[in-house]
């Protein structure tokens, strides 16, 4: 029949045509190899716009084509950018700094102070959230000169340096025309930094290319390209066949780095980090606002366990006194965990002593109850996050031999965080807490959630309903002093008081993971470590410009 | 034979999108805890700050007004701004990702009619013999797999053990080439995404079309005594085929909604740039308007393909008055 | 005159069961389903292990210990599939249920009743089904938060409408049967009416809806949850995929953690739907063929 005939022609011919463009495709789907390419699992949250930048993908995404006037160092030292050279008077409480002359903008424009004042004035005006932290301390920032900027402090900020030096530096005159800059996406940024956007596609990827005028000498890549990946199995297997070069932060995934390191083409680096992982009771809640409840908690949970589960391993065992190890100027080593060298045995043994001494008599079932009766069950609450679920499975396990009984309940950040623990209502509707942050390496954060001023209900302690006079005026007084000597004595003696009072009950601590290929670019230079916005050093702008193609 | 029909079923229609919006509009304000909360994504907010937030999403005003300033600004496509990536507008979101689900779309269910009447027209051309029944079972149990685990093991076999097929997004990054060969790295991209929409649901045309067959069959004896010299396998094909369009095109509505259900899961598996990924990501980032346009969107394109479906039905089936 | 009527209802299912029966795929089926049941309500005794507790090496491969292996913290496969399917299969029944009822209720008005309230009723149906299903739960289920409740409200607020069109169009040609107009006219009361003539002409179709139903809900929790909006403390064979998938059990090499829930999942749903088809294809002989 002819029909038929003329129709499987012409399913023949749509086949042959679907092969040809799938074998053209497949022939040619090089790219430049002077590209870099960086997989990213999480879409940055600002696009373009870096007033609005909140969390580490906005900084590994702007840090291409934004700078600072410094970059702050993990081990706590800072190294000049924007700003050349910074001095400040005998009490701190005015900061000079210089700025590069060489600096200038992608158009050609020089970079003034004009441009760091008009930064500063925007994100104190706008209240963005890069400035979240310093406004309090800043009275006013002036151009003394077109090189030179002034900050007045309001009397003595000692994590000034780190918190003002990161912040990105923004243009004037492309920025000054922007009607509202909360409401402006950006999307031909003008930057000093040594790469130009070729494409943004939000929540799939950045294309930025090379400004061969970089003020700082070129990079000697010529491209990089950030893609999101939902699916981070799909991620890793990208880099081990070569369609990616560097993944800056492997953790939330760290199941997956085995197959990684034995790949010969990729180097996994461990770094050690500034989290905390930690359990927060809640102290308003029966006995958890006991000290010693908390302490026998502490010494019952079976940490190695858990953070060899919860965290493939990929963690350091806890100093107790919310200041991680890695900040070595200012953590205070004696604090370690007291169950470090003790059995398990004679931990729950320990445990099971305090437990009696505060008269939580077992039931038949071996349950321990309160003297009115009250059974010792609690609600151990977490984010979905599979990292915290299994910390919070195995709390339960540890604390069910101890005679305490857990629930886990799992729920999202808005619920949980944002309607409960730190709303400063329904402050009684939860009891457990699992949380993990990462911190900045300076301490004040520390202060600034333990002995808050004015007491807020988004700062630890009055979330956690957590009080004591002599530990929070120690904090309190950190924040100010200037001497650092000082200042480091007051950090330490407040992290050995926090150990014995136990606020929260810290887990240990993640370790940062992040992998790269070895045969494309050659200059991996991880040892110099920039702490740039949070973002894992191998994929900060300092350790980009050091790549060469092989 | 009246336009009548087809009116009852355009109202139908706008009813369902209006459904949609109020249950965009209901559904934040209905359900515990403020809009505002939602908006702060758990981030710990003062009291200023939400308030200054309320006024702004103009939540202290009545709920009537509200409604009507939500109503007036979709009609405007103002579907808000996106939480997670703030100022961008969450309908230019949708704008960008819809062409990605549409292909996906469009071509698996191209390939979803094919397979299905290939083998639904076998399966009823042996009625009742073991290769009917095997073909059933078979389709049978691909449809009650579930499709994200398909499309798992589709990734992990020909992308990661296999490396034949890129394992993620719609294209190659800065590719410079001519067209074919970005015409023919579009196309490899979307080969897994495609299939595993393909795998999952052609079995409902594969139903569909058996059943037609077995009903072509029994007219056939009476057929067969006029029509004396016609192979029986053209009189089969040419008649099955004629007869198969009136069920495929009244399913075609209702299996676009399902494979539009599919792509969330298929787009977030291959990391494909459509609205199913879009979707997923503000389940994951939280974003509650992006959430909501998808919405609105996935209603719309559903809206849309009924509408033609109802077009196409009324051009075909004189019949039709209803 | 009652007594005729149960009979002749007796017979019919009788009738139907005797058809079903004939069906190979569908007593495997069956068989399927039972041993799934038994396989999860008595996990406590057959599982070899607690499901909570980790008893062997992180992703160790199927020994003669454990039979489908451990996952990424050592908990055994086996036993956490078993105690994961009294929540896969709970969700199913209680999500189906649900909708059975729901569904069921609204057809009988709707179809008993007809007029105005008919057309309101089936206006809304209409609404329903036409929505796009899983773009609706995720958003419904993104403002509940997770929790498996979330998953049975969501899914039944939406999964109703199908079947109360099924019920109705049933319940319009029992209507058109004489014996109720008779009824009808020597005065018996709607709820006796609905109760005595109606309900025991649908209860094929109910049966059937709710099987087929039982099965979506189980794709439909097993979907939700890989979307990470099930929830993750209470393990279903969906939150085992999520956790399988996001730990990277394929890149691990540890095909038997991903792939026996999902074969689970086919499995249990290919079963229940075998029995479905079966159920309504006795209830129709015509559709099934020769």
């Amino acid at each position: 029949m002819r029909n038929s005939a003329a129709r499987w022609r012409l399913i023949r011919l749509a086949a042959c045509i679907v092969v040809v463009i799938i074998v053209a495709g497949s022939a040619c789907t090089e790219v430049n190899p002077r590209r870099l390419d960086i997989g990213w699992s999480e879409s940055p949250q600002a696009g373009l716009n870096p007033f609005l930048a909140r969390n580490e993908g906005d900084y590994l995404f702007l840090g291409l084509i934004y700078e600072p006037l410094c970059m702050p160092m993990m081990d706590g030292s800072v190294e000049p950018w924007i700003a050349e050279s910074w001095e400040f008077d005998a009490d701190r409480n005015e900061w000079l700094f210089h700025l590069d002359a060489r600096a200038r903008w992608s158009d050609g424009t020089p970079l003034s102070a004009d441009d760091v004042v008009f930064t500063f004035e925007t994100i104190y005006q706008g209240d963005f959230p890069m400035g979240s932290t310093t406004k309090a301390f800043v009275k006013s920032v002036e151009a003394v000169d077109a090189q030179t900027v002034r900050f007045a402090m309001n009397g003595g900020f000692a994590g000034a340096l780190s918190l003002l030096g990161g912040t990105l530096i923004m243009p004037r005159h492309v920025w000054a025309e922007v009607e509202d800059v909360a409401q402006h996406q950006n999307a031909m940024p003008v930057g000093s930094g040594p790469f130009v956007l070729e494409e943004f596609q939000p929540r799939s990827f950045l294309h930025v290319v090379r400004d061969a005028d970089y003020w700082r000498g070129a990079a000697r890549i010529d491209e990089v390209v950030i893609r999101v990946f939902l699916n981070l199995e799909a991620e890793v297997v990208a880099l081990m066949k070569g369609e990616l070069d560097l993944m800056p932060d492997l953790s939330g995934s760290e199941a997956l780095i085995p197959p990684l390191e034995e790949d010969a083409n990729v180097e996994v680096l461990i770094d050690r980090w500034p989290h905390i992982f930690y359990l927060a009771p809640n102290h308003r809640v029966d006995p958890w606002g006991r000290k010693e409840f908390r302490q026998a908690v502490d010494l019952a949970l079976d940490k190695q366990a858990i953070l060899d589960t919860s965290l493939a391993g990929f963690a350091e065992m806890p100093l107790m006194g919310y200041v991680p190890p890695l900040a070595t100027k200012w953590a205070n080593p004696s604090v370690e965990w007291r169950g470090v060298g003790m059995t398990e045995a004679e931990r729950l043994a320990a445990a099971n002593g305090l437990l009696d001494d505060l008269g939580l008599a077992r039931d038949d079932a071996g349950l321990r109850q309160t003297s009115d009766g009250e059974p010792l069950a609690f609600t151990v609450s977490s984010l979905t996050y599979p990292s915290y679920i299994r910390a919070a499975e195995l709390a339960k396990e540890s604390l069910a031999k101890v005679g305490i009984e857990l629930t886990v309940q799992v729920s999202d950040p808005e619920t949980l965080y944002g309607g409960i623990v730190f709303s400063g209502e329904r402050s009684l509707d939860w009891q457990l807490l699992v949380h993990g942050s990462t911190l900045h390496p300076d301490p004040d954060h520390f202060a600034r959630e333990f002995a808050p001023v004015p007491p807020n209900p988004w700062d630890n302690a009055v979330a956690f309903g957590w009080e004591h006079e002599g530990l929070q005026s120690l904090l309190r007084d950190s924040r100010t002093e200037m001497d650092d000597t000082r200042r480091q004595q007051m950090i330490q003696d407040a992290q050995a008081l926090f150990a014995e009072e136990l606020p929260v009950i810290t887990l240990g601590h993640r370790l940062h993971p992040a992998a790269h290929r070895t045969d494309k670019f050659m200059g991996w230079n991880p040892a110099k470590i920039i702490y740039g916005g949070m973002v894992h050093p191998l994929g900060s702008i300092v350790n980009l410009l050091s790549l060469e193609p092989i | 034979m009246s336009g009548r029909w087809l009116i009852r079923r355009l109202s139908t229609n706008a009813v369902v999108l209006f459904a949609a919006l109020v249950v965009n509009f209901a559904l934040p304000r209905l359900m515990p805890g403020s809009p505002v909360d939602r908006f702060a994504g758990g981030a710990k907010m003062s009291a200023e700050a939400r308030d200054a937030l309320i006024e702004r999403f103009g939540l202290n005003a009545p709920l009537w007004d509200q409604f009507w300033r939500y109503l007036a600004g979709t009609l405007q496509a103002d579907l808000g701004q996106s939480f997670a990536y703030f100022p961008q507008p969450v309908s230019e979101l949708l704008l960008r990702a819809l062409p990605w689900t549409l292909l996906l779309l469009v071509t698996s269910l191209v390939l979803q009619v094919g397979i299905g009447y290939l083998l639904g027209a076998t399966s009823g051309w042996h009625a009742g013999s073991r290769l009917d029944a095997g073909l059933q079972t078979l389709s049978l149990i691909f449809f009650s797999t579930p499709l994200f685990w398909v499309a798992m093991v589709l990734l992990y076999v020909f992308g990661f053990q296999l490396g034949w097929l890129p394992l993620s997004g719609a294209f190659t990054i800065g590719l410079d080439a001519g067209l074919a060969v970005r015409v023919g790295d579009v196309a490899r991209h979307a080969i897994l995404p495609i299939a595993s929409l393909t795998i999952a649901q052609y079995a409902s045309y594969q139903i569909i079309l058996r059943n037609n067959m077995v009903g072509v069959l029994q007219e056939q004896y009476m057929l067969m005594a006029e029509a004396k010299g016609l192979s029986d396998r053209t009189l089969k094909h040419t008649h099955a085929a004629r007869n198969a369009l009136l069920p495929v095109v009244t399913f075609l509505g209702v299996s676009l909604a399902m494979s539009l259900t599919g792509s969330v899961f298929v787009e977030s598996v291959f990391s494909y740039p459509g609205l199913g990924k879009l979707m997923y990501d503000s389940v994951l980032s939280r974003d509650y308007p992006m959430l909501q346009g998808c919405f609105l969107m996935f209603s719309l394109v559903v809206v849309a393909a009924n509408l033609l479906v109802d077009i196409a039905y009324w051009f075909l089936d004189p019949r039709i008055t209803y | 005159m009652p007594s005729r009527r149960s009979d002749r209802v007796r017979e019919r299912r009788r009738r139907y069961l005797r058809r079903f029966a004939r069906r190979r795929t569908a007593l495997l089926g069956l068989a399927v389903v039972g041993v799934f049941v038994v396989a999860s309500v008595f996990a406590p005794y057959l599982a070899p292990y607690d499901a909570a507790s980790r008893v062997g090496e992180p992703f160790g491969s199927p020994s003669w210990e454990h039979w489908l292996g451990t996952n990424d913290i050592g908990v055994d496969v086996l036993s956490e599939l078993m105690f994961a399917g009294r929540i896969s299969m709970m969700v199913g029944f209680l999500a189906a249920g649900a909708i059975i009822v729901l569904g069921t209720a609204v057809g009988l008005v709707s179809g008993y009743f007809g007029g105005a309230i008919d057309e309101a009723l089936m206006r809304v149906t209409d609404i329903v089904l036409m929505l796009p299903r899983l773009p609706l739960m995720i958003v419904m289920a993104a403002y509940l938060g997770p929790g498996i409740w979330t998953i049975v409200v969501v899914y039944s607020s939406v999964g109703w409408a199908s079947v109360a069109r099924q019920i109705r169009s049933q319940v319009l040609s029992i209507r058109k049967a004489s014996f109720i107009e008779a009824s009808r006219g020597i005065g018996t009361g709607h709820a006796r009416m609905l109760r005595e003539h109606v309900l025991p002409n649908v209860l094929g179709i109910v049966v059937a809806n709710g099987v087929m139903e039982l099965m979506f809900a189980v794709l439909a929790e097993a979907g939700l949850s890989f979307l990470g909006l099930g929830d993750p403390a209470n393990k279903s064979w969906g939150v085992m995929l999520y956790f399988a998938q996001i730990q990277g059990a394929f890149l691990r090499g540890a095909w038997w953690w991903i792939l026996s829930p999902g074969l689970c999942i086919a499995l249990l749903s290919c079963s229940v739907a075998f029995i479905g088809t079966a159920i309504n294809d006795s209830l129709s002989p015509a559709r099934a063929g020769r």
